[in-house]
């Protein structure tokens, strides 16, 4: 065991962090997946991935023929993700990302063809079509329909909590192909052309003022039967899989921890409690940060172990569940006592003049819930972990009612 | 950048894993109680045939040059069987003697010769007062400069853990705020010592009194002027004591899903109820925790400002997943793992231990915090 990085490695990483230097987009830095808040933001946040792609740090794991990069190295996948956390630029491992791995995967040479390119030139954004209104920790229920017609598929039905769905061009979509079956083997994938008639995207509104998810209709969309990505009946797999093995991004979220941890600890130096004493001083916040600041650590070895276990073929069934937990449950509490820190300031937002630090940790504390939620639930998390990295028996399931 | 233990490392401890199950199979909880003094050495001496006493040792002085990782492996396995064995304190007390200066060589070589073979228990005797704290600048044995360049120790050390076993004691003394470190015979005359009342019952520990020893300049080990070497054995022992700690939470935890697999309550087993599991998936999470950061203790090269970052996240972390794990191992025990005669209130008390030698989460969580922030100090 060692921690060291070959030094070819710490030379690919001055490398990367120059690239964000030059190329870094002008967004306005929140936590998480957030909408673009104008059209120019949009076109930065375009602009930005091409660069990314070409420059060989997104795609990496593509095919050669679509942009990978060969010798490759998993690790270097983490420290692009570190250093884009370190400048507060958004996590790369997105929607779009998730698709293009899928793509290639599963996708058709046809289908890589066409869609590979231009998700590379920033041309072409993806959202996701997974979660419903009804089917949301227990996804595979999902609802949503495409009934065979000759040579196309219609769909109807409706999908939540989509990122990027008011602007994305296409969609990867799960839909119940055949209703007849047990729920996990009767889903399909397809691309989906969000310029299509019948589709309609409404922008949610969350709890923290912003419009970041939206829902889906679908209203009799006609898609081709090429536009199936995989076999009929192996949309979950398709789904999971992709889900599973998508890498890129690995450890962004624990890399941002530690710039979130190290703001924190900033905020309690120049704050003062209403006596006039500084925040940093107090035992008991020395105390509580100081377990934060542990936490942050643990989710950055974690994921370093995670990615030795994978490099080594021996994966271990806890390493997904356990990295995202430890993840979303620290990212909570630090934004809860960043707000808590500020004292009677603490329910001041952005926007007035007398918040710490621009409003920010009240936005990081209304956003965290998106963490722990979705992705697979806190709740989820633990039941995975007791299920299969303990061996523990499995929750009833009850099939039965739905289509 | 590999965070996965090597083949060499997993025969490693799946050997000393062996060892220890053939050493307690027929264990109840009195024989983890009693302490025999021939079967601990004779233990000792089958552990040591693995390299439980040479492991950090160079080549050159009968060792295996091995990194601290390996020995925090077998710490594991030694808390994951409770076993009452000095293996921090003799791979201190080895630490220490391999770097002996010239004039004591020949004396103290015969000495590691012997530690190497597991023939030779010994015990670091460093902490001078309950309350004393675990800072390297306050650690130390009081004692003066005596006749004949020798020097005079006057005091005592506590929490020494198998003091009455060992055959000699290295003694960290303070000397006008200079460090010295000495090796003595434990029969000493004026060295006296006393059995200590813990919550650990599978280990003792001791107070050692030292009343106007004389000890010859022979046997100073070496001198410590910058404290580094007891920095060293404070970070051993301190790295050490998590993997105790981790084994332990180990083990709680297999005897816990375990338990709740078998019991039945309302038509089925306890672990088919989701509080249970989500209790036992909270303890998976807190153990791994204190395993990848006390590896990464373990991992660290240099004595800096790094490492004892890294000791103290490991400590704290430790220590909290010893006593989440072995509470919520006790509750889902329900009665049976409130009485005496089940093996889990040993393990629960032996990490109780573990947590406040060495330092506190509290205490490690303070001196976190000044290293990170511009904290004025708690006099200021």
């Amino acid at each position: 065991m060692d921690l060291d990085l070959p030094p070819d490695l710490e030379e690919f990483r001055t490398r990367v962090a120059s690239f964000i230097r030059a190329y870094a987009p002008d967004v306005e830095v929140r936590p998480g997946f957030r909408a673009p808040t104008s059209p120019e933001e949009e076109a930065e946040l375009r602009a930005w991935k091409a660069a990314l792609y070409k420059a060989g740090f997104l795609g990496a794991d593509l095919p050669i023929e679509f942009g990978g990069v060969e010798d490759w190295h998993p690790v270097q996948e983490l420290i692009v993700a570190e250093e884009v956390a370190r400048a507060g630029l958004p996590p790369l491992g997105d929607q779009t990302v998730l698709a293009s791995f899928a793509l290639a995967r599963f996708g058709t040479d046809e289908q890589k063809r066409q869609h590979l390119p231009p998700i590379r030139t920033g041309d072409h954004i993806w959202c996701q079509l997974f979660s419903e209104p009804n089917a949301g920790s227990d996804m595979a229920a999902l609802e949503t329909r495409a009934r065979l017609e000759g040579e196309e598929y219609v769909i109807d039905g409706q999908k939540v909590w989509s990122t990027n769905a008011h602007w994305a061009e296409y969609g990867f979509l799960l839909a119940r192909t055949d209703p007849t079956v047990r729920k996990h083997a009767g889903i399909s994938a397809f691309i989906l052309d969000m310029s299509l008639p019948g589709i309609e995207v409404r922008p949610l509104r969350e709890i923290t003022g912003t419009s970041d998810f939206n829902e889906v209709f679908f209203d009799s969309v006609r898609v081709p039967a090429s536009a199936m990505l995989g076999d009929p009946g192996q949309g979950w797999s398709v789904a999971m899989e992709s889900l599973g093995a998508e890498r890129s991004g690995i450890g962004a979220g624990a890399a941002r921890l530690r710039q979130m941890m190290g703001d924190l600890i900033a905020l309690a130096e120049k704050t003062r409690f209403e006596d006039g004493t500084r925040v940093i001083d107090h035992d008991d916040v020395r105390q509580r940060l100081a377990e934060l600041f542990e936490r942050v650590e643990v989710c950055n070895l974690l994921v370093r172990a995670r990615l030795s276990r994978e490099l080594q073929d021996t994966p271990d069934v806890a390493d997904v569940p356990l990295g995202k937990l430890v993840y979303s449950e620290t990212n909570l509490d630090i934004a809860q006592y960043g707000v808590d820190l500020q004292s009677t300031r603490s329910l001041l937002a952005e926007g007035d003049s007398g918040v710490a630090d621009g409003g920010r940790w009240q936005d990081e504390y209304l956003y965290a819930r998106t963490y722990t939620i979705a992705g697979g639930s806190s709740e989820i998390m633990r039941n995975l972990l007791s299920e299969r990295a303990l061996g523990m028996p499995r929750e009833p399931r009850i099939e039965g009612g739905r289509p | 950048m590999n965070f996965t233990p090597s083949s060499e490392q997993q025969l490693m401890r799946e050997s000393v894993r062996r060892l220890v199950d053939d050493m307690t199979s027929e264990h109840r909880v009195d024989d983890h109680i009693a302490h025999s003094p021939t079967q601990i050495r004779s233990q000792w001496s089958q552990a040591a045939q693995l390299g439980c006493s040479s492991l950090l040792l160079p080549e050159d002085l009968g060792g295996h040059d091995r990194p601290l990782i390996d020995l925090t492996i077998v710490a594991e396995e030694f808390g994951r069987g409770l076993l009452p064995l000095p293996l921090p304190s003799c791979n201190q007390v080895a630490l220490a003697l391999a770097l002996h200066s010239e004039t004591s060589k020949r004396a103290s070589g015969e000495t590691l010769a012997d530690l190497v073979a597991g023939e030779h228990l010994a015990a670091w005797c460093a902490l001078p007062a309950l309350d004393s704290g675990w800072d390297a600048e306050v650690i130390g044995i009081p004692g003066r400069m005596g006749p004949d360049a020798g020097i005079v120790l006057s005091g005592e050390a506590v929490l020494v853990p198998n003091a009455a076993l060992s055959d000699s004691f290295l003694v960290t003394a303070r000397i006008d705020e200079e460090v010295i470190h000495v090796l003595i015979p434990a029969g000493l005359e004026r060295v006296s010592i006393e059995r200590m009342q813990t919550l650990d019952l599978t280990r003792d520990y001791f107070r050692v009194r030292f009343d106007e020893v004389e000890v010859r300049a022979s046997d100073v080990v070496t001198r410590d002027p910058s404290g580094e070497i007891l920095r060293q054995l404070l970070y051993t022992g301190t790295v050490l004591t998590c993997a105790d700690t981790i084994g332990i939470c180990e083990r709680l935890l297999d005897m816990t899903v375990k338990y709740a697999s078998e019991r039945v309550a309302f038509g089925r087993p306890i672990a088919s109820y989701q509080a249970i599991k989500h209790k036992c998936a909270d303890m998976l999470t807190s153990l791994e925790s204190a395993r990848v950061a006390t590896y990464r203790a373990a991992l660290a090269t240099e004595p800096d400002d790094d490492r004892d970052r890294a000791t103290a996240v490991a400590k704290a972390q430790a220590n909290g997943a010893g006593s989440l794990i072995a509470g919520e191992a006790l509750q889902i025990h329900g009665g049976i793992g409130f009485t005496w005669e089940h093996p889990l209130h040993l393990y629960m008390r032996r990490a109780k231990a573990n947590a406040a030698m060495y330092g506190t989460a509290r205490w490690h969580r303070e001196r976190l915090i000044r290293s990170l922030a511009g904290v004025s100090s708690p006099d200021a």
